[in-house]
């Protein structure tokens, strides 16, 4: 096995081109083939499985149920997710797994397999769940996973301040992350080491979290990243690789897992759906004084990183306004739900739609311009914000005024006659985000990149970091090229392998590029002193060319002397304390969008006839990748505003496991978007670029949101928007008497 | 994951025919754009196909005088290269044009979307609105039927099991006519309609000489407004015929809730889309 060259890793361009292999791909033609068995109950205590016809069917080689998995349980933050579970707490849990050394016999040995469940009542709303005498999990009798609160500033002084609040509930759905790959593994098998092989936006962390449970099997484990097809905060543990790892170490066979479309769809992870009550206070002349906050977060069946979710909700977004008094309160709730994990944006998605309609509705109250308003509340560089963020360069005034002078030429410019039956409005919003989060892992938030000088020519540059489509193969050549003065064609990049590379950890938090690029900028520097180190040794006159010290070095089997490993920790950052008070990030990014929307009253359809995305980005490395990646979450936004939602029925079922009904937007739903860079340059990032990540999507539903109301009068609460509830709105009279107090 | 079944491939017509002739169950397979979905969902039971893929006799659009017939086998994207159907049958174009996505336009065919008896079948009430009649071609010969008697139930028709839709066909619309289609969907691509509307309107001197109203998603079957029709024949149109001849059409809707939308919200919009539609094709006749 450990022959087997490093899979590198596919660029863009060769992802864009159908040349990346995924897990699937990766499977060879006589790999055992595993599969879960799922509940279709959505809440039942299993009472017998009787695997003997499966295990007497030809070609069925081993069966697995939550008594081989005893004591493992997946979850960083709250380990309460079985393996296989002897409770189904969702629709789709997973309760047996077969494998077989083909897909017909694998097919056969599921029909046989018998599984006796006895019914248990079921929670699938929060409110079921917090009324619900029955606990989803034993050590929690409540069904309230976590509760967090916040309380900053003078409660008492601000009162006096205070000359209007706006307030409403507002509630978004969960939807699945809807990548393009489902889900894949493969487990190759060498003695007591085992190799998985799955598309994963943190290998290095999955490492670390299987390696325990898979020394006590007697194991080594390695992770290795193909290329993957979309994680969105998806991918990464789940458990059908530990089903395919145990199947590995017990059968000393390579097998494999490929979830149907049905199965990713039920039993993937979905983004938290909220109910957020929240009120905003402001003096007459518009100055933002205090928000309050009340959040209802559906956990699902596990909690992944809902605690983490919940908390960002709760807090994150107020940070891009000099608040002087912030309240937050919120509950994580277990649910008979598919688990609900982290989703671009990792929950300020979900809580800016409620704040930045809420801020629009106090701009009008107020007869203020929405973007002049909250150009005099925004931080600005040097401020220390509500949260404990210290504010580096900040481009949200540039970004305001881009779009607002979007908007005034595009309604100048189209004039449209108001009819009776289409009506046009614009709409505005905006956010902040981090940069990597300290607090995300107790231990440090760093990455490595390593620079090994190959025999055959060239750098490989390895990072335990990954490529999710974001650039990051190209962060790496562009660096490595520019500092060491190579040519691309030397260089070859290996993301995500443990055996072969540094630990990373990962994919989230839009930390990607600027993490990486400043570990390769180290790593550059490491390589320049061991090179010069080695040329004085060598007795070379300077200036030497790198490929005539490298031929010595090779002669001389010296190349692991120029092997260096560049290391990046931000500074100044600190794990907030239990409120959520603290710097978390070198550096924040920020944002404006806006857009032109046309609403059909008869029909209640929305259509988005152009969209504005400013965004402060810092200094853009890729400006095609990252101009790709705003049209990207715009459009993945508009999905999550008007379209997708998970339908489950009373039962627990969910209704639309599919592409078909789960209505992501398609090609023509895309509208144009025009994409804004601002011109932002920040000292703290490799060559004064920040990052993009997840800050597309954030602010789209809101921005749509505020368009609708400017439209026709009234807001739809609820995500999605869809035709119908803004159709029900239109025609309901109570509704355009603007938001309610409840 | 699909199941196992048996797959015919005939390479004429007259084999088709016979493949079909011999069993029961056995079903003819063409774009099998709905076959494949329906088989791995496990809601297809047959597993005994007759695959139109070599058929290619089945694949044409042919004219005749004001007559123009489509083979079965002719595909979304063929009716979109043809030149001819925007003004042959504008509505079924627009049906045409989104009619799922791209990949789906170029397997999927006319017949298989005739035949399979859908409610939400986007170029049935397109071709209800030119009196279109289907051809039904079996071992022992052929019989046309009117589209509009064609269908008996949800996903039921007056086709045999040993028979085979193998044509289309209509009369070019007049020449003062409107012939307009409107699906009200939750997306624009590979969209499942919620309401869909077309109407055809034709007028001379001021009068409607022929009108023809079809809904889809409202109803066990896609079906012609028939009431509707009558209330506009002969007359000259305004809002308040329009209008009356909308609630018509909307009192002739039985739909249910699923899903993609309410019962009540397709009962409403059902009536708002047809009131629209009609104004706008009359607005182009007159």
């Amino acid at each position: 096995m450990n022959s087997r060259p490093p899979l590198s890793t596919a660029s863009f361009r060769e992802r864009a081109l159908a040349g990346a292999r995924y897990a699937a791909d990766i499977i060879p033609p006589d790999t055992v083939l595993a599969e879960i068995v799922r509940s279709p109950h959505t809440h039942a205590r299993v009472k017998r499985i009787d695997s003997r016809a499966t295990l007497a069917v030809p070609g069925v080689l081993a069966v697995l149920t939550a008594e081989d998995f005893e004591g493992i349980r997946l979850g960083h933050l709250c380990a309460d997710e079985p393996i296989l579970s002897s409770v189904a707490r969702y629709f789709g849990d997973g309760i047996a797994a077969v494998a077989a050394k083909d897909r017909q016999s694998l097919m056969r040995g599921i029909e046989a397999l018998r599984i006796d469940y006895e019914l248990l009542p079921h929670a699938i709303t929060i409110d079921d769940a917090l009324a619900s005498p029955v606990a989803i999990h034993d050590f929690c009798a409540d069904n309230i996973a976590e509760k967090f609160q916040a309380v900053r500033g003078d409660w008492q002084a601000i009162n006096s301040r205070v000359a209007l609040w706006v307030e409403n509930t507002f509630e978004t759905a969960a939807i699945p992350h809807a990548y393009l790959e489902p889900r894949a593994c493969l487990v190759r098998v060498d003695g007591k080491r085992l190799e998985l092989v799955c598309g994963s936006h943190a290998p290095s962390m999955m490492a670390d979290f299987y390696r325990p449970i898979v020394a006590g099997w007697g194991s080594q484990l390695e992770v290795v990243t193909p290329a993957i097809g979309g994680s969105f905060g998806a991918k990464w543990e789940h458990p059908s690789q530990l089903v395919c790892l145990l199947f590995a170490q017990r059968l000393q066979r390579d097998v494999a897992m490929v979830l149907s479309r049905r199965d990713d769809m039920i039993a993937g992870r979905t983004r938290a759906a909220m109910r957020i009550r929240m009120r905003i206070g402001a003096t007459a002349e518009g100055e933002l004084v205090a928000k309050e906050t009340t959040l209802w977060c559906d956990n699902g069946a596990y909690s992944l990183h809902g605690p983490a979710v919940m908390k960002a909700a709760a807090i994150r977004g107020d940070n891009l306004y000099r608040f002087s008094a912030i309240k937050a309160d919120a509950q994580l709730v277990y649910t008979n739900n598919m688990p609900s994990e982290c989703f671009r944006g990792f929950g300020i998605t979900q809580s800016t739609f409620a704040l930045e309609q809420l801020i629009d509705e106090l701009a009008r109250r107020l007869k203020l311009d929405p973007a002049k308003l909250r150009l005099s509340n925004t931080v600005r560089e040097g401020d220390t914000a509500v949260h404990g963020w210290k504010i580096g360069s900040c481009g949200i005034a540039d970004c305001l005024d881009g779009i607002s002078n979007r908007i005034d030429r595009h309604r100048r410019d189209n004039a449209l006659p108001r009819s009776e039956r289409y009506r046009t409005g614009y709409g505005l919003a905006a956010f902040i985000h981090c940069i990597g989060n300290r607090g995300y892992d107790k231990r440090f938030d760093r990455a490595f990149v390593t620079l090994r000088t190959l025999p055959e020519g060239g750098i490989r540059i390895s990072s335990g970091e990954v490529e999710l489509g974001c650039g990051t193969v190209e962060v790496l050549i562009k660096t490595v090229a520019r500092e060491l003065a190579t040519n691309r064609d030397q260089l070859e990049v290996v993301l995500g392998d443990t055996a072969t590379g540094p630990h990373g950890m990962g994919s989230y938090a839009s930390r990607t590029s600027f993490f990486v690029a400043m570990a390769a900028l180290d790593a550059c520097r490491r390589f320049k002193r061991a090179a010069e180190q080695m040329r004085v040794e060598f007795g070379m006159t300077k200036p030497a060319e790198i490929g005539e010290l490298v031929a010595r070095a090779r002669q001389q089997q010296r190349l692991g002397d120029l092997e260096v490993t560049g290391d990046y920790q931000p500074s100044g950052v600190v794990v907030p304390d239990e409120t959520g008070y603290g710097n978390i990030s070198a550096a924040y990014t920020f944002g404006a969008h806006g857009c032109c929307v046309q609403v059909d009253t008869y029909t209640g359809k929305v259509t988005v006839t152009q969209y504005w995305a400013a965004h402060d980005a810092g200094t853009i490395v890729n400006l095609n990748e990252t101009q790709g990646q705003v049209i990207g979450g715009v459009i993945q936004g508009l999905g999550f505003a008007l379209t997708e939602c998970a339908s489950v029925a009373e039962s627990g079922q969910l209704l639309n496991p599919g592409y078909l009904d789960d209505r992501v937007p398609t090609f023509p739903d895309a509208p144009p978007v025009e994409v804004l860079f601002t011109d932002t340059y920040e000292k703290k990032g490799p060559a004064g670029a920040k990052t993009i990540g997840e800050p597309p999507i954030i602010p789209v539903p809101a921005c749509i949101a505020n368009a609708i109301r400017d439209a026709v009068g009234v807001r739809v609460y609820q995500l999605p928007m869809t035709s119908e509830r803004l159709w029900r709105a239109i025609n309901d009279d109570d509704a355009r008497s603007g938001p309610k107090g409840n | 994951m699909l199941p196992p079944f048996d797959l015919s491939q005939p390479q004429s017509l007259a084999d088709a025919l016979q493949a079909l002739a011999g069993k029961g169950d056995t079903r003819p397979l063409a774009g099998a754009t709905n076959l494949v979905p329906d088989l791995r969902g496990k809601r297809e039971t047959c597993r005994d196909f007759v695959s139109l893929d070599g058929v290619n006799e089945l694949r044409y659009i042919k004219r005749d005088g004001d007559r123009v017939t489509l083979g079965a086998r002719t595909t979304m994207a063929d009716i979109l290269d043809d030149s001819g159907i925007r003004t042959d049958a504008p509505a079924l174009y627009a049906a045409a044009e989104i009619f799922a996505g791209r990949m789906v336009r170029t397997a999927a065919t006319i017949g298989g979307n005739v035949c399979c008896g859908s409610p939400s079948a986007d170029t049935v009430p397109a071709l209800l609105t030119v009196d279109a009649e289907v051809t039904l071609s079996s071992v022992s010969g052929q019989r046309t039927v009117a589209l509009d008697e064609f269908y008996i139930d949800y996903k039921k028709s007056v086709l045999r099991s040993d028979e085979l839709l193998t044509s289309v066909s209509w009369n070019v619309p007049p020449q003062n006519s409107a012939n307009l289609f409107y699906k009200l969907a939750r997306r624009k691509g590979d969209a499942i309609t919620v309401t869909g509307v077309a109407v055809m309107i034709a007028a001379e001197d001021g009068v409607c000489t022929r009108a023809r109203i079809a809904l889809g998603s409202v109803a066990p079957t896609v079906f012609r407004a028939s009431a509707a029709e009558d209330l506009l024949a002969g007359k000259a149109l305004d809002e308040a015929i329009i209008e009356q001849a909308a609630r018509a059409a909307a009192d002739q809707c039985a739909p249910i809730d699923d899903i993609r939308a309410s019962a009540d919200y397709r009962l409403q919009t059902a009536f708002s889309l047809t009131r629209r539609l009609l104004t706008q094709a009359w607005k182009q006749v007159s």
